[in-house]
């Protein structure tokens, strides 16, 4: 009888608790003028400079300004912060003008001393950004020019300087005074910046959320303000959209095709397609034995049936690829055609360089050694394991055996940067002022990104000609060359540019679907339906 | 008593020392390092152009991460035996800062579960031990194992999907333990919440808990009351309520009590996959994240911080059996 009684206290208790519950009102609305958008993860840093991750980099992308900006549309650059700017005839100095008006967030004026403090600190070594200073190896100096412009000078004459300077986040002086403190400044958690959002809270490990700088010099948003949610969990991500919890997240191919038809999807979201510049491949690494025959490796590329696999696998939502450009930019060569998947041409490739299947074991071999390899990608990613399986069973058939060895992305970037691997599959992303001597050049074998072990005199050539080039068109020519070497060394298979899709909330507005990605500033907001804060 | 008590807290420097040696050499010498790492992102797998040699090492200098590892460690004890953990690497926070954030949400949680726990699982396991192999016992048994068996990742997803998404019922919050913009309501309300938020991260954590603690109680009420006292207080003629109760729970409970010491380091670690999955930013996810950012200096101070609970909670389990069961001694002259 006392058990009874015990889960009758414990049955009121709970149905008290469900009384208060829905009794009083602890639930809050959600203001439709502010973009609730999802971060995976908590950003490290609000400071440009320090930035490393896509999550600090979003955010502060919209904080901070820079000289120049892209236009999304041709990727030109065009006036940010400067509002022209001026190149010497010998292409060694440059003068930015700045726009008078624009205010740091603190209302303090941004001042031309900012941006040759910003410069002065990018180079300091105490600062914590090897990354951009990677970018300033024959920057000279930068000195202050009138009132308001500066002129910066470089060692050789370069042609992407100009972007190298242009986007470079301009940061204030008036915060980051003591160098020595630059990585631990109060600022790079709670940043005052210029762009067209400003910086409202922080919430650790759960929203970072930004208002419209009312102040702004440039175009005002039509948001009123951004919020970023930190869902690490990509289920949990798309529950939350389709609760209408957030109004802009990228969904995956499976959910573009199949989980996001229902009319209530399509009744609060539009589904978007971008082709952001990444380019994904796989990397045989030419220091090797099995792959320092260029036939060997044109064999590889002959053997994956790329248009196959995109359409199969990939719902045909991406291009394949022949070059390290961007498929929609300037440089790509639509004139060189990928390998045509073609096993015969392969077997004879793999046969001519002397592989060949003589103790009849299933497995070619030359000198003895068996054809036998290894291809690393990060364990968990679908797309590089849905590959490279199937590239196993094609290479089986043809006597090759490889292993598949996924690996956790930290150890396998640091086998990447220590070249310790056969082949690899990779993404790249590609920076929209585009030039391939970092990843390609011979100098860049050891210490650089030139990760495949390509090391070609007349490539060389062309690359260091190709940064003295200032006329795009011309650039593009030599890139075309360039190219041709390339395709023909194959190097690495070039594989696809595939798509990123999106879902936005209908109340959004003047939504352009640039090839590159959206961008919110454009953004209006139209009529909304109620929403509720989660 | 006091004696042993200090002669354990002294072994306890010696133990303490060697987890951190071992965990030390374990974190540096995994592959990967932090900067590596901090050249890429991590939430995407394409490549940019930040993983040159070159930036790597200028980065590792900054950090000190190009000394050898001796020093790297003599200096981590240095600071750490003052209790200075140093700042996290990947965001240039104190560590003790960011623990301190986490720590709170994950007591949270974790009381909350063990209470939910012990509450419902204790009076099961007496329930079911009163009548050993009926049709109630066998039920619970079979429905605590099939709770038990359900991996915690597909159950919360299920459970999301089904009262969290639009496609079903739109009831219950996924994320987090407090909407935005609620800490103004009044306490009350911000309770109702908070409740809110917790009931399917609470339901996740809780489910697969209670077969084991309900088992335990059941083995030891069993065995309680075969014992010849209770026997006697059946003849005695007192009420089968009160034999059980009296007689055989309060004995049934010691092993259960000193099991409680055993919480304090449970206490501090979070689920992983719970706050992962429900976003909740606690300690589960801190270690998570560190460990994949290579974060050494997080990664040590909660590395360091458990090992040393755990020891702390192994004394207290051992004192505990000798204060609810005065039958034991630490003592051999005593005995």
């Amino acid at each position: 009888m006392r058990g009874l009684r015990y889960l009758i206290v414990m049955f009121l208790l709970a149905s008290s608790m469900m009384v208060g519950m829905s009794s009083c009102d602890y639930t809050l609305a959600r203001n439709p003028k502010v973009l609730v958008e999802k971060i995976a993860m908590d950003p490290t840093t609000l400071n440009p400079f320090m930035v490393r991750e896509m999550s600090s980099h979003i955010i502060t992308y919209y904080l901070f300004d820079s000289l120049l900006e892209y236009d999304d549309e041709t990727l030109e650059l065009e006036p940010g912060l400067a509002k022209r700017w001026e190149v010497s005839p010998d292409h060694l100095s440059y003068t930015f003008w700045i726009e008078e008006g624009a205010t740091w967030h603190d209302g303090k004026p941004l001042t031309i001393d900012d941006v040759i403090f910003t410069f002065e600190a990018a180079q300091d070594k105490r600062v914590d950004a090897a990354t951009i200073r990677n970018y300033f190896k024959d920057f000279v100096k930068v000195e202050r020019v009138g009132e308001n412009a500066a002129r910066f000078f470089f060692s050789k004459p370069y042609f992407k300087a100009e972007s190298v300077i242009g986007l470079v986040k301009i940061l204030p002086k008036h915060i980051f005074k003591d160098l020595d403190t630059f990585n631990t400044n109060p600022a790079n958690m709670n940043p005052v910046g210029s762009g067209p959002f400003k910086f409202v809270k922080w919430s650790r490990g759960e929203r970072v959320e930004l208002a419209r700088n009312d102040n702004y010099f440039g175009k005002k948003p039509g948001v009123e303000g951004l919020a970023f949610r930190i869902i690490p969990n990509k289920v949990t991500a798309f529950q939350l959209l389709k609760k209408g919890a957030i109004d802009k997240a990228k969904i995956s191919l499976t959910q573009t095709m199949y989980q996001t038809d229902d009319p209530a999807f399509k009744d609060k979201f539009t589904k978007h397609e971008f082709y952001p510049p990444n380019n994904t491949l796989l990397g045989w690494n030419s220091k090797r034995a099995l792959f320092s025959d260029r036939r060997v490796r044109v064999a590889m590329s002959m053997l994956i049936d790329r248009k196959k696999i995109l359409d199969k696998l990939f719902y045909g939502k991406g291009e394949v690829i022949t070059g390290p450009f961007y498929r929609f930019g300037l440089n790509y060569d639509e004139r060189i055609k990928p390998y045509p998947y073609d096993p015969e041409g392969a077997i004879k490739l793999l046969e001519e360089a002397g592989w060949v299947d003589i103790d009849g074991d299933g497995v070619r071999e030359k000198d003895g050694v068996p054809f036998k390899f290894s291809v690393l990608f990060r364990s968990g990613e679908k797309f590089s394991r849905t590959v490279t399986s199937y590239l196993r069973e094609e290479l089986a058939r043809v006597g090759i055996e490889m292993e598949l060895m996924q690996m956790e992305w930290g150890a396998m970037i640091g086998r990447l940067i220590n070249r310790d691997f056969d082949a690899i599959s990779l993404g790249f992303s590609i920076p929209l002022v585009e030039d391939p001597y970092t990843s390609w050049h011979s100098s860049q074998l050891g210490k650089g990104i030139n990760y495949f072990g390509f090391d070609n005199a007349h490539a060389d050539e062309l690359l260091e000609k190709a940064r003295g080039e200032f006329d795009s068109k011309k650039r593009a020519a030599i890139y075309g060359e360039f190219q041709k070497i390339l395709h023909y060394e194959q190097p690495c298979t070039y594989l696809y540019v595939l798509s990123d899709n999106m879902a936005i909330a209908r109340r959004f507005k003047n939504v352009i679907d640039y090839k590159i990605g959206p961008n919110i500033e454009d953004w209006k907001v139209g009529p909304w339906p109620i929403l509720k804060e989660w | 008593m006091a004696s042993y008590v200090l002669k354990r807290l002294l072994l306890m420097i010696p133990t303490l020392l060697g987890i951190i040696v071992i965990t030390f050499a374990v974190v540096h010498l995994a592959p990967g390092d932090p900067a590596t790492l901090m050249s890429q992102s991590a939430e995407s797998s394409s490549m940019n152009e930040g993983s040159a040699k070159s930036i790597v090492e200028e980065t590792k200098k900054l950090y000190g991460l190009d000394k050898p590892l001796p020093v790297q460690f003599l200096r981590w004890v240095q600071r750490a035996v003052t209790l200075d953990f140093g700042n996290s690497y990947r965001d240039h926070r104190p560590v003790m800062e960011k623990i301190w954030e986490a720590l709170p949400i994950t007591l949270l949680l974790n009381i909350i579960t063990i209470f939910i726990i012990y509450i419902i699982s204790v009076p099961l396991g007496i329930y079911t031990a009163v009548k050993p192999r009926g049709v109630a016992d066998r039920v619970v048994s079979v429905v605590l194992l099939v709770f038990y068996s359900l991996p915690s990742f597909w159950v919360a997803i299920m459970l999301m999907v089904i009262f969290g998404s639009g496609d079903y019922l739109n009831w219950l919050p996924i994320t987090g333990i407090l909407s935005h913009g609620a800490d103004k309501l009044p306490w009350y309300e911000i309770v109702m919440n908070i409740s809110w938020h917790l009931i399917l991260p609470i339901v996740c954590l809780t489910y697969g808990g209670f077969a084991f603690l309900s088992r335990f109680t059941r083995a030891s009420m069993l065995e309680v009351i075969r014992q010849d006292y209770i026997r006697t207080a059946r003849a005695k003629g007192l009420s089968e309520w009160r034999v059980i109760m009296k007689h055989g729970v309060r004995n049934a409970l010691i092993p259960i009590l000193t099991l409680m010491g055993t919480l304090l380091p449970a206490l501090l670690g979070g689920s992983v996959i719970i706050e992962q999955i429900f976003s909740i930013p606690g300690m589960g996810r801190l270690g998570f994240e560190s460990i994949l950012s290579r974060d050494y200096p997080v990664i040590m101070a909660i590395a360091t911080i458990s090992a040393m609970l755990t020891l702390v909670s192994i004394l207290l389990s051992d004192v505990m059996y000798k204060v609810v069961d005065p039958r034991i001694t630490f003592d051999k002259r005593e005995g």
